[in-house]
């Protein structure tokens, strides 16, 4: 028990601390892009759900291929087997729809506080990150959980925590970049 | 691999998800001109929030994998309890190292070093409320026959979204 312990703390550890080091970045884009949520009325809204989002599903999958590990119903490698393809697949459709939704509910509930926001602009903004930014989380996520395992680290410890930590890298760039081709 | 009810849950879980975060981000936009005083302030929020979101993810998929295993059942919490101890150093620990680094960074960068201790702050206050709410939705949503696995983690994160952002502000009232 001991043992364990120690290389689960180690574990957890050394994930996190990779994680709050890649976050200061996604937080130096945030600070950088300040200027754009006072010309885009919704913006920051909207920031903080589709970042979730991405990192919600990435995680979600990622929670998934690790059980499906541990179960033994999943080799970590990557092949045409359906309880790989079909989760790949659940998490780009979900990534497509979850953007639209996300987007649609946050701007009618900032509505419905009398606070204005640049309803259609808002809507290509998240659908053009969420294209941008889904597919390569998924292969990321699918990426991380197998070199884990592979090397015996617990995907339950790894996953979740690097999959929300590299979503919002790549949502806040995917967001920054479509703002800024948008204008 | 059974694709819709996997789509359908975590569709769920995500929808809901957007009702919580919306509330973190109309928190950010009102507080916007916080923001501009304190200048990196806002570099703040993406490790606050995902720290807490971190370890609440990381709590429950390793409680999805032990209900799912059998080595956590009703008459068996001995695994419970010491995840939730582990995970909760983890979280503490990496709350006091961050600060620390952020406090680094702050001389560096020729911020104010009282931003270090609202991050520390805003820590001690997310820990114990991710660790009960992460443990409370893995147990929850197995008990009502859901998989843990898409349930906790999406809603954790959104949770401390919120949370994050309410105990950043907290803190910063507090301390600045």
């Amino acid at each position: 028990m001991e043992k364990t312990a120690k290389t689960l703390l180690f574990q957890i550890l050394s994930v996190l601390t990779f994680c709050a080091v890649a976050d200061f970045s996604a937080g130096s884009v945030l600070e950088g892009m300040k200027e754009k949520f006072y010309i885009i009325p919704g913006l920051l809204t909207i920031v903080p759900p589709l970042v979730g989002l991405r990192g919600n599903i990435g995680c979600a999958l990622g929670s998934r291929l690790g059980t499906a590990l541990h179960l033994g119903t999943l080799r970590p490698k990557f092949s045409r087997d359906w309880e790989l393809v079909g989760n790949a697949l659940a998490a780009i459709f979900l990534s497509i729809v979850g953007s639209l939704t996300v987007v649609i509910v946050s701007l009618v509930l900032r509505g419905l506080v009398g606070l204005p926001s640049l309803f259609g602009d808002l809507v290509v903004i998240a659908l053009l990150s969420g294209v941008l930014a889904g597919i390569p989380i998924t292969f990321l996520t699918i990426l991380v959980a197998f070199l884990s395992f592979r090397r015996r680290w617990d995907p339950d410890n790894v996953t979740g925590p690097v999959m929300t930590t590299l979503g919002d890298i790549v949502t806040m760039l995917s967001i920054y970049l479509v703002v800024l081709w948008w204008g | 691999m059974r694709f819709w009810r996997t789509v359908a849950e975590t569709y769920l879980a995500v929808v809901i998800c957007a009702f919580i975060s919306f509330f973190s981000g109309l928190l950010a936009e009102y507080s916007l001109s916080l923001f501009y005083t304190f200048p990196f302030l806002l570099v703040m929020v993406p490790p606050i929030n995902d720290i807490a979101g971190n370890v609440g993810t990381i709590l429950g998929a390793r409680l999805s994998s032990a209900l799912h295993l059998g080595t956590i059942a009703p008459r068996r919490k001995g695994e419970l309890y010491s995840n939730m101890k582990i995970v909760s150093i983890s979280s503490l620990l990496m709350y006091a190292v961050v600060s620390l680094v952020f406090f680094l960074y702050l001389m560096l960068a020729g911020g104010s070093g009282r931003l270090a201790l609202v991050m520390l702050l805003s820590g001690l206050i997310l820990t114990p409320m991710v660790i009960l709410s992460s443990t409370f939705l893995s147990l929850l949503s197995f008990a009502k026959g859901l998989d843990p696995d898409n349930i906790t983690g999406p809603l954790i994160t959104s949770l401390c979204d919120v949370l994050g952002m309410c105990s950043l502000l907290l803190s910063a009232r507090l301390l600045l």
